[in-house]
């Protein structure tokens, strides 16, 4: 009886992959099929497609696209490469024209489905070619939105890329947002929007938007809000002072550098460190002593920070050098020695 | 004799008994791996990633590459690195003592210059006795240090690393342009609750490769690296994606895991004492967790981003798998308390012991089918019909599962591009039972001895180099 059942198991399994394996293999077959043409054609319209692109010939590509099976693949597939290779080409014209008459519409249908790939996938490409029409479309999605999790972040990211900046009033309800998702949303607003959104955060006290925004200055060089930014250095939040003295060693600029003084004694480490990197990069001579006596912190990464400082300056390599032979800390030496020889690293 | 007989009879049914089990645990494990790869398999990764390549929030990395006599293949892994498309990252090599040209070969082709680094002693390792870095890309550095074995190596790369993050690699692996980028995307969306990433490991043997970059998946000629690729297949697709899904994956491949290096370096970095460091690193990561309650998790993802140069001939896939047995073995050890633990609660319970009965002590069980398939059917050591099931048992364990791998493969990635490649890969799995199986059966339970014959080293895998 065992046996039979055994038997019989085995064969029922050897037979449900026997018939997986021929659909798997004739799903790949037709696969394969399909990528063979929609190359062919990708490579014949490639010629009109850039044509159309750069306003020599309007009908031909247009003419031939309206023939074609596997049309909206394949105008995705061409403005994809379109848009990564040609820097802003997100706002053209063009690719508005054809994103939205040969895709709005199946996107519309991909988003009602359930197959999560396929919508995560439709929300890059509207980001990808801006494509205006689907924006309350998406507006309604993102009212449904219970949990912030892959799909709903890339929501926020493709509404954003359509300057829907409700998308922030939306984060608010998340405190745990992550920081990442705020710098993403206000780098895809078209900047007035964004810099209106800053002010507005920076006048907040709500601390995940607040602490976004000081970061977005100083990742877009935002330079206008400078001002506002050395302000926060006398922030009683510890992570407000932290975020803004990144900034400041991002803009590379100060107004009045006198404020950097006190987090030369910080408590914290990573406040005397940003105080030597900003020292190093603005070349600030009046604190030399102060990155002197950082040399021999007791925290490696600020140690690390003072020892690049001096790179920046003119006499730096000669500072070094004096500091690798006749400083009192044994750990300080050694750091100014590597500093005199060692190259800034770590750029792909 | 009549005891002997009930004894063979007790036996054959515990074999059947623990191999039905452990069919069914994979099949358990293949319907929870089915529905996240079937899930995710469709999404764009090109486009998921595309964010992260041009974003200043996408965490720096430090790329630690332990090599020991690579001479052939280290400059090649290099180049690829250098090919990798990511915001910030930087390329530690370590010489862990080699007896070859390995060091003399990176400072030729990356005109590298001695420089005295101030180390930070984190984790102890063997005296480093000098370190370099390029002229030509100065994030590419280079440590020369006294052998101490590939975790020693690891730790001293840890200790000179910049970034908060760290990837280790083997010294010949080609890694995928974006995978940095996939690996770390989980991390990012987690916020960085995820610590550990684990990516999928695929055989280059027989693809071709140019430039470092893997140009055309090709199937190889080779039955024992066809099989390896099968086995590669059941190991990453069935069971890491489902116990990743459960928060309890142990392993994170030595050719490739990207960590958090703060998390590490807390845990003690990699232990010297045993040759399976990646895995015996990850339990002590998991135990860690378990017992601060948190709530960080450690993932695995199923996208291929790692090319690896797999043995090509029996006597080297032997030695590679008593290691591998051997860490095993020597891991399972050292966190014994973990097993049956409810404090470590899923991994105590049910990780520990799966690795323990159906990765470590299933040799020895199939090793016993066999033994009792080959007496019952040739010198009626026990009743035919018995011998019969057994055999059947074996199929469905052995090439049954191993073809259902491959088909999963191909219904959620399909990275082998040809029909043929499908059916080819198939029909070798279902030989699986009948020569390579109980080939790694014998090896495995020479792993167990060889764990008490302790004695650190590399493995002797003699490298041809997979980049042209």
């Amino acid at each position: 009886m065992i046996l039979f059942i055994i038997v019989y198991t085995i064969l029922g399994l050897i037979f449900f992959q026997i018939v997986l394996l021929a659909f798997l293999s004739i799903r790949k077959w037709r696969h394969n099929v399909d990528e063979k043409e929609i190359n062919h054609l990708y490579n014949s319209l490639l010629d009109p497609f850039t044509s159309y692109m750069i306003g020599h010939d309007q009908h031909l590509f247009i003419d031939q696209i309206e023939t074609i099976r596997h049309r909206s693949i394949l105008v995705e597939k061409l403005l994809a490469y379109y848009v990564a290779v040609i820097k802003d080409s997100s706002f053209s014209q063009e690719v508005n024209v054809l994103s939205e008459k040969y895709l709005s519409g199946p996107y519309t249908a991909v988003l009602k489905k359930n197959n999560w790939a396929k919508r995560i996938n439709t929300l890059h490409f509207i980001e990808d070619f801006k494509i205006q029409s689907l924006s309350t479309l998406l507006l309604e999605r993102l009212c449904k939105v219970k949990k912030l999790d892959v799909e709903a972040q890339q929501l926020i990211r493709t509404l954003a890329s359509l300057n829907e900046t409700s998308v922030l009033d939306f984060l608010r309800k998340y405190p745990n947002a992550p920081m990442r998702l705020y710098l993403d949303s206000f780098s895809r607003l078209d900047r007035k929007l964004a810099e209106q959104e800053i002010e507005k955060a920076l006048a907040e006290n709500f601390i995940p938007i607040k602490l976004s925004a000081i970061a977005f200055i100083g990742t877009a060089r935002l330079l206008s809000f400078r001002t506002h930014v050395e302000h926060e250095l006398q922030n009683t939040t510890t992570e407000i002072r932290i975020q803004s003295l990144k900034t400041l060693f991002r803009l590379h600029y100060m107004d009045n550098p006198g404020a950097l003084e006190p987090f030369f004694h910080s408590d914290n480490w990573a406040e005397r460190m940003f105080a030597a990197r900003i020292a190093g990069v603005m070349t600030l001579e009046r604190f030399k002593p102060k990155l002197r006596h950082l040399l021999s912190d007791q925290v490696w990464w600020v140690r690390y920070s003072a020892a690049e400082a001096f790179s920046y300056f003119g006499d730096g390599e000669l500072l070094l050098t004096y500091f690798s032979e006749n400083h009192e800390d044994q750990f300080a030496r050694d750091m100014a020695k590597q500093w005199i020889i060692l190259k800034s690293g770590g750029q792909a | 004799m009549d005891s002997s007989l009930s004894f063979f009879l007790v036996l054959s049914w515990l074999v059947i008994a623990y191999m039905v089990f452990s069919s069914l645990s994979y099949v358990l494990l293949f319907s929870i791996a089915l529905r996240k790869v079937w899930r995710e398999g469709q999404i764009d990764k090109r486009e998921s990633v595309k964010n992260l390549a041009v974003n200043e929030q996408t965490f720096p990395v430090s790329v630690l590459v332990p090599a020991y006599n690579e001479e052939v293949g280290v400059v090649s892994t290099v180049r690829s690195l250098l090919a990798l498309e990511y915001p910030q990252f930087e390329i530690i090599v370590i010489d862990d003592g080699s007896k070859d040209a390995t060091a003399e070969k990176m400072i030729q082709e990356f005109q590298m210059k001695e420089v005295p680094f101030a180390l930070r002693k984190y984790l102890e390792t063997e005296h480093v006795l000098a370190t370099y870095q390029s002229d030509l890309f100065p994030h590419i550095r280079l440590i020369k240090k006294v052998n101490g074995g590939k975790a020693d190596a690891l730790n001293a790369g840890i200790n000179l690393s910049l970034y908060p993050y760290f990837c280790a690699i083997d010294g010949d692996s080609i890694l995928e342009q974006d995978a940095l980028l996939k690996s770390m995307k989980p991390i990012i969306d987690s916020n960085g609750e995820v610590i550990v990433t684990g990516g999928s490991v695929r055989i280059a043997n027989g693809s071709v490769i140019s430039r470092s970059k893997v140009e055309h998946i090709i199937l190889p000629r080779n039955p024992v690296v066809l099989m390896q690729i099968v086995e590669y297949f059941r190991a990453f697709l069935i069971g890491r994606i489902g116990f990743s899904r459960m928060n309890i994956l142990l392993i994170v491949s030595g050719a490739f895991g990207l960590f958090n290096k703060e998390r590490v370096i807390h845990a003690g970095g990699y232990n010297k004492k045993t040759v399976g460091e990646d895995m015996e690193l990850v339990v002590r990561l998991h135990r860690i967790l378990q017992e601060e309650r948190s709530n960080e998790r450690i993932e695995y993802i199923p996208d291929p981003v790692c090319w690896t140069e797999a043995p090509d001939s029996l006597s080297v896939l032997r030695s590679q798998r008593i290691r591998w047995q051997r860490g095993l073995t020597e891991t399972l050890f050292l966190h014994k308390k973990m097993l049956f633990n409810p404090t470590y609660r899923s991994i105590g319970l049910l990780s520990m012991p799966y690795f323990l009965f159906i990765e470590l002590l299933g040799a020895v069980f199939e090793l016993a089918g066999y033994f009792i398939i080959v007496g019952g059917l040739f010198f009626s050591l026990v009743d035919p019909k018995i011998a019969g099931i057994l055999f059947l048992v074996t199929i469905f364990y052995g090439s049954l599962i191993s073809a259902l791998a491959v088909l999963l493969e191909e219904l959620t990635l399909g990275k082998y591009p040809n029909v043929s490649d499908l059916i080819k890969l198939y029909f070798w799995a279902l030989s699986e039972t009948f020569w390579y199986r109980p080939l790694m059966i014998i090896w495995r339970v020479e792993g167990l001895f060889a764990t008490v014959r302790k004695k650190q080293h590399w493995g002797d895998m003699k490298r041809k180099g997979i980049s042209s």
